[in-house]
């Protein structure tokens, strides 16, 4: 009888001190840094790399948004940019995108299939009611994975690089441009949902009714038949506009002497107690971990590398590795203010990940929207230069590593009215031109544009805090050159 | 003419006559002095070959439906000058046809291109008148000194192009469900 109770006092006392083990583990396992094995057990007890599965589902749609939305009428001989600010663009967008998703749909085909050329799409998009543009050309499986369709048609594009709605007698014929071809679907107008014929004229109206509303040319319409590439869309009216430069600030966390633990929790997030701090001989911060390291340089630059070998086995889909590389935008998004960022490109070409690059949009910078902050030669120790302002590597089980350009952005106080005509631009391209050959056999070089758009350009500064006005992005052959806007001159000065 | 030689007083005679001879000097030097006056461009203005600027828009014999056109060229020559004028049928003349930059009149810039666009004052049949030159004072520095001006640096070039303005309301052809131009030209049998 003794022997019993006695058995069972110390299984009560066994219980106890179990329950205390288990409590001082978890006490332990809280304060300690990555050295194995905690790093080994509590890699069964870290927080999953998102809040919940829905999460990617929530803000995935947001990387395939269109860079512009334009919206003609050729019998008014007009084309108006629609900005992500306002009302009409997501009206438009969610009732296009919802025909797009019908449209891909396995079992139907398109009524007719061309060879994409520039001209060739020029000549759809002048007649077309709305133009969507993107960043980057979407293969079509990313396509699918972004809009939510779980079916796979193999007829159809390859992809998407742009599609346009042209208005016709039953609804809108629907042109989509892949890597090489055009394809091209009748909608009918019951199906246009929303986005109907009625609303597009009323739509065209509005705008040519609108005070102080932009309006848009492609150089085609003014200047045909020349050696300039027909389809750059260019401000025709007003030729003086107002513009904010743009301001642009290091986040004061990324500020030296570092600290480490305000940068732990700006990068690392719940993970924030679990690094080694140490700065490099380039003097950028590091905060390691057992298996990826950040780099913070002070110049607002962060560096991600995952420390472990990848197999090229792991390299999976696209949109696998697509996904792994928003939740790394999402995780680090918090460190950006003012601007979105947009896919500008994917590549595909090395063995074991692809690359994905975004750049920065403005939305609003006085009277024109949605300007593309373009970053320019960001060079990295190592001698990696970097012309986005973000780029991953990534493939279907993790983000290999990581570049990102961080910024906080707001308009400036001020703005300045700008001689934004596109005669001026070609003057000053070809002043420049003249100045920067030195041969006289290159005088006559003429100017050979192939695009041109206003933009502002993101150079490394030693700075925290830059103001950088808006200007001219010019390429001419594979060179791309930056021209400021000029303030603009009285009327009839000339 | 009757100069009176003995109106002044107590002026001597000769004093009077070197007066009236300067007063004769000046009137003659300055009857000699060729007074310039604007061109005027009427309705028998005729249009001569290109030879400053290549015109790409408007295209010949254009429609539209708004009043308005762009006027676009190109040329391989420097300090070329630009004047561009609208015929007024009242009056029988050209007369200066302001572009949204303000301007009537303007150089061709660096790039050799120029891209305007302007108002249209009427519908039916726009005429406007394109002149182009260059500068005097290109004139001057390609001419060498005792030697003649050349004689194409001397002319002006004039392109007549026309724009017709077509009365039906844009607004009113796309709410009848129709928007493509051609076929509303071909409509309209302006097109073939």
């Amino acid at each position: 009888m003794f022997r019993r109770k006695w058995e069972r006092f110390k299984a009560y006392i066994l219980l106890a001190l179990i329950a205390l083990s288990v409590l001082q583990v978890g006490i332990l396992l809280g304060g300690q840094n990555n050295s194995f094995p905690i790093s080994y057990l509590s890699s069964f007890f870290s927080a999953p790399d998102y809040e919940n599965d829905n999460d990617i589902s929530s803000f995935k749609g947001t990387y395939f948004l269109p860079t512009r939305i334009i919206v003609s009428s050729s019998l008014a001989k007009l084309h108006c940019s629609i900005g992500r600010n306002s009302v009409e663009f997501s009206h438009i967008w969610d009732s296009a995108r919802l025909m797009l998703i019908n449209t891909l749909k396995p079992g139907i085909k398109p009524i007719d299939s061309t060879d994409y050329s520039r001209d060739k799409w020029l000549e759809y998009e002048m007649r077309s009611a709305y133009a969507f543009e993107f960043g980057t050309f979407y293969k079509m499986e990313l396509v699918r994975w972004l809009l939510d369709m779980n079916d796979s048609s193999t007829e159809g594009p390859d992809g998407i690089q742009g599609f346009l709605l042209t208005p016709s007698n039953n609804g809108f014929t629907l042109h989509i441009a892949d890597d090489d071809r055009i394809h091209t679907y009748t909608i009918p107008s019951d199906d246009t949902g929303v986005l109907s014929i009625d609303g597009y004229y009323a739509l065209v109206e509005r705008l040519d009714k609108t005070q102080g509303q932009v309006f848009y040319n492609f150089v085609k319409e003014m200047f045909p038949n020349s050696r300039i590439q027909q389809d750059i869309f260019v401000v025709r009216k007003p030729v003086q506009l107002p513009l904010y430069s743009l301001e642009t600030t290091v986040p004061q966390s990324f500020d030296k002497p570092y600290n480490f633990d305000k940068l732990a929790e700006q990068v690392l997030g719940k993970e924030k107690d679990n690094y080694d701090p140490d700065e490099d001989i380039y003097g950028a911060a590091i905060l390691k971990r057992l298996s990826s390291v950040y780099r913070i340089y002070s110049e607002g630059l962060m560096e991600y590398k995952y420390l472990a070998n990848a197999s090229e086995t792991d390299k999976g889909s696209v949109n696998e590795a697509f996904e792994k590389a928003l939740g790394f935008i999402q995780e680090n998004k918090h460190l950006v203010e003012g601007a979105d960022l947009y896919l500008s490109k994917v590549e595909e070409k090395d063995r074991g990940f692809y690359t994905f690059t975004f750049d920065y949009l403005v939305r609003s910078s006085g009277s024109i929207h949605d300007l593309p902050v373009l970053t320019d030669k960001y060079e990295l120790p190592g001698s990696l230069v970097l012309s986005n302002a973000v780029t991953i590597r990534a493939n279907s089980k993790r983000v290999l590593a990581g570049w990102w350009v961080v910024r906080e952005f707001s308009p400036g106080k001020e703005s300045d009215t700008y001689d934004i005509r596109f005669e001026s631009l070609l003057d000053k391209a070809a002043e420049s031109l003249e100045k920067n050959t030195s041969t006289a056999a290159n005088q006559n070089t003429s100017l050979n544009i192939n695009g041109a758009f206003l933009c502002y350009r993101l150079l490394p500064s030693p700075v925290r805090h830059q103001a950088i006005p808006p200007q001219w992005s010019v390429t001419g052959g594979n060179l791309r050159h930056f021209i400021p806007l000029h303030a603009a001159a009285e009327k009839g000065a000339e | 003419m009757f100069i009176p030689l003995y109106g002044f007083r107590g002026v001597s005679v000769m004093v009077k006559k070197l007066f009236y001879s300067f007063l004769i000097v000046v009137f003659i030097l300055v009857s000699c002095v060729p007074v310039f006056a604007a061109p005027v461009y009427d309705k028998d203005t005729t249009a001569t070959e290109a030879f400053y600027v290549s015109i790409t828009s408007p295209q010949p014999n254009e429609s539209t439906l708004k009043k308005a056109c762009f006027i676009s060229g190109s040329t391989e020559l420097k300090g070329i000058r630009v004047e561009l004028y609208i015929f007024n049928s009242e009056t029988g003349t050209y007369e200066p046809l302001v572009t949204s930059d303000g301007v009537s009149s303007f150089e061709i810039g660096a790039s050799g291109i120029f891209i305007k666009e302007a108002d249209l004052p009427r519908f039916g049949e726009n005429k406007i008148l394109l002149v182009a030159y260059p500068k005097p004072e290109k004139v001057a520095k390609d001419t060498k000194k005792d030697e003649p001006e050349k004689e194409e640096l001397k002319k002006e070039q004039r392109s007549i192009l026309t724009v017709t303005v077509l009365k039906e309301n844009w607004k009113d052809i796309i709410k009848n469900g129709i928007d493509d131009i051609k076929q509303i030209l071909k409509d309209m049998k302006v097109l073939k």
